[in-house]
């Protein structure tokens, strides 16, 4: 009981944080619940493909929509996780506290730990009502535009249940995991730890966990090997995102340091935080250019194939909407932890107009430095399409135009931004 | 000596004025910095001597009063006035340093003539480099220096776009007794050299290598001393004896309040 208690304080105290994390969830749970739907609703499939027998029954990870449905929720995932271990890191400083007033490591992680997982348990409910919300709005608004005819739940309510389930059970082993990682350091160790953090913080180029980059580049091999054959663009998607992950991140250090002048005080000062950034970041950006390049190869190599292009297409649309958000909330939170950095340069002489310029040069630089690459690649396969293999111009013109909503509402965030600094006296 | 170089007219600064929560860190105060003097600050902790430094060095606004710098109001001075003021006239060195950490010692050193748009600087920053012996260091980023090596990055920084006054807020804090030593002889040298010197401090012996001490008391001004013909070591002796008895009353006033 006292525990529950300690909770409600804590949850109270930190409801900022408890709420970015209920809201990811939430959303999270709600994407899983409509995507597994689309994946096993055997009506919709047999009613897309009538006369072409491209499956002859559902079973769940055998499917090309199944893979698909699990790269959704596993990079949903990433940003729940993301803003846990955010959650975490913040609170570190606060265990040596706790630790010296006698409370034991086990007592620590179940308070930080429960907190989450009846956040989890309360909301499930909620985001699977809010996605048969949306499975409704797919199959009663959406599929009648495009001329598909289908009907909510042609799946077993208890194979999506337990699926729900599935994905429930492993957000709390992950939980408990992440969290008996973080809390488990006796208190000496979290003393010589927070020395580690500092000197951690001011490194340009931190080790990043890779094991992200090897689970999506497995889920594409197996995805290849379901497909039989491997089209030219995945193939070429594959090599282009196993040479990304393959270059050392220094060649980044110096893309940086070539794009900025030497001459300009914001531009020297934008560079030092860009590259700063992009050491923090760094498996977040490689996998946001990994997902543009391997869906921009998968939406293509299915048109081509005239299969699951609709549920290719949805899951694009959602995985780079995630994905963007997370890298911008990690964009946000950096400029937000780094305000000591403006404060000194306005001691130095910055206006608030250099700083704002600066900000600006940090955030174009490491979007162009994100997309630019994914960019090119898409281009190219889009001409390909049209040229060679008369590619249908509405889905060029969708997937140019998400991209192009999604970059715009980044820009109008991004300017809101700056714009409140404008006037905020934390600069 | 004569020069007034930082005149403070009936300046008094509280934080969240008009609300309940309104505290008065600074209350009438009123003083004069003469060019090339060698000021320090000292007081109890919550006496507001850091207060009294950020607004006159424009980091902070007085609530009521005047702070004339050069003989400029910096009250009506514009956002970009401001700038090139300090980036002109202030030099700042911190008790934690207050480098960038993502930018090279010499990236960091450069900054202040890059916003004055200084084209050749290269043999400035040199000289500068080695006065302080962190030449080596130069391509290092901060991090990879000790505290001494960085504290003297920031002397550096804050000399390069040489200032007339240096705004210095406990610089010593984070420093060994070697490297306080050096730092502080390095002070008296630029002092001699013409600088204007603004320092914080509660400790007396740094206190002693200034030319005036101000003592400030819940946020007044209780006593000034100057060093006129003393030796250091006298003007430390009254430095101290100054201390002492200020604890001394301070303890007394709230034995007697709570009696």
């Amino acid at each position: 009981m006292s525990l529950l208690n300690s909770f409600i304080k804590l949850s109270v105290k930190e409801k900022k944080s408890y709420m970015n994390f209920a809201v990811t969830y939430f959303i999270m749970i709600a994407l899983s619940f409509v995507f597994y739907e689309l994946a096993g609703n055997q009506l919709l499939k047999n009613n897309l493909f009538a006369g072409k027998v491209l499956f002859t029954s559902v079973s769940l990870f055998t499917s090309f929509n199944d893979i698909i449905s699990f790269i959704v929720v596993f990079l949903s995932g990433i940003m729940l996780i993301q803003i846990y271990m955010d959650y975490l890191k913040k609170s570190f400083d606060k265990l040596a506290v706790y630790k010296i007033s006698g409370c034991s490591s086990l007592r620590l992680a179940s308070l930080y730990m429960i907190g989450c997982i009846i956040l989890c348990m309360l909301l499930t409910p909620f985001s699977m009502i809010l996605g048969y919300g949306m499975t409704i709005i797919v199959h009663i608004f959406l599929f009648p535009l495009l001329n598909i005819h289908s009907s909510v739940f042609a799946i077993s309510d208890r194979v999506i249940l337990s699926i729900i389930a599935t994905v429930v059970i492993l957000i709390i082993i992950i939980i408990m995991y992440i969290t008996g990682f973080f809390y488990r350091h006796t208190f000496l160790e979290i003393l010589q730890n927070l020395k580690e953090k500092k000197s951690e913080k001011k490194r340009l180029i931190m080790i990043t966990p890779k094991i992200y980059i090897i689970l999506l580049v497995l889920s594409f091999l197996s995805l290849i090997n379901y497909l039989g054959h491997a089209s030219q663009l995945i193939t070429i998607a594959l090599t282009i995102c196993i040479s990304l992950y393959g270059i050392d991140r220094y060649w980044y250090s110096a893309f940086v340091d070539k794009v900025f002048s030497k001459d300009s005080a914001t531009e020297v000062l934008a560079k030092g935080q860009a590259k700063k950034f992009i050491g923090d970041a760094y498996s977040i950006i490689l996998l946001l250019q990994i997902v543009i390049i391997a869906f921009t190869a998968l939406i293509l190599s299915r048109n081509a194939m005239q299969s699951d292009l609709f549920v290719t297409l949805l899951a694009f649309t959602v995985c780079i909407i995630v994905l963007l958000s997370t890298f911008q909330y990690k964009l946000n939170l950096f400029t937000y932890n780094n305000n000591t950095v403006y404060q000194y340069a306005r001691l130095l002489g910055f206006s608030k107009t250099d700083i704002r310029e600066t900000l600006s040069k940090m955030f174009q630089t490491i979007y162009v430095f994100v997309l630019f690459i994914p960019l090119i690649f898409q281009v190219i396969c889009m001409i390909m399409q049209i040229v060679i293999y008369d590619y249908p111009l509405w889905i060029v013109s969708y997937v140019v135009s998400v991209e192009i909503i999604i970059y715009l509402i980044i820009y109008l965030k991004i300017r809101n931004q700056l714009n409140k600094q404008k006037g905020g006296e934390s600069l | 000596m004569s020069e007034k170089i930082i005149e403070v007219k009936h300046m008094t600064k509280i934080y969240n004025p008009e609300t309940r929560h309104a505290t008065t860190a600074l209350h009438d105060i009123s003083l004069v910095v003469k060019k090339g003097e060698f000021v320090c600050i000292m007081g109890t902790s919550g006496s507001g001597k850091t207060t009294l430094l950020n607004n006159l060095s424009t980091i902070d606004t007085p609530t009521k009063g005047e702070v004339y710098i050069n003989g400029k109001n910096v009250n009506h001075m514009s956002e970009s006035d401001l700038c090139k003021f300090r980036t002109n006239v202030l030099g700042f060195i911190f008790q934690n340093y207050n480098v960038i950490d993502t930018l090279t010692i010499y990236e960091n050193i450069r900054i202040p003539l890059l916003i004055k748009k200084e084209t050749d600087f290269d043999e400035k920053i040199d000289r500068i480099l080695k006065q302080l012996d962190i030449e080596e260091i130069k391509n290092k980023y901060p991090y990879e220096c000790s505290g001494g090596q960085v504290q003297r990055v920031a002397i550096a920084r804050a000399l390069v776009s040489e200032p007339s006054i240096i705004v210095a807020d406990e610089p010593t804090g984070n420093l060994d007794s070697h490297n306080s030593f050096e730092l502080l002889e390095l002070l008296k040298k630029l002092n001699q050299e013409g600088i204007s010197i603004l320092m914080v401090t509660h400790d007396s012996f740094v206190a002693s290598y200034s030319s005036k001490l101000l003592f400030l008391k819940d946020g007044e001004i209780s006593d000034i001393i100057e060093r006129e013909n003393m030796s250091q070591n006298e003007y430390y002796d009254t430095i101290e004896s100054m201390n002492l008895l200020e604890i001394k009353k301070i303890y007394f006033d709230k034995k007697n309040e709570v009696n």
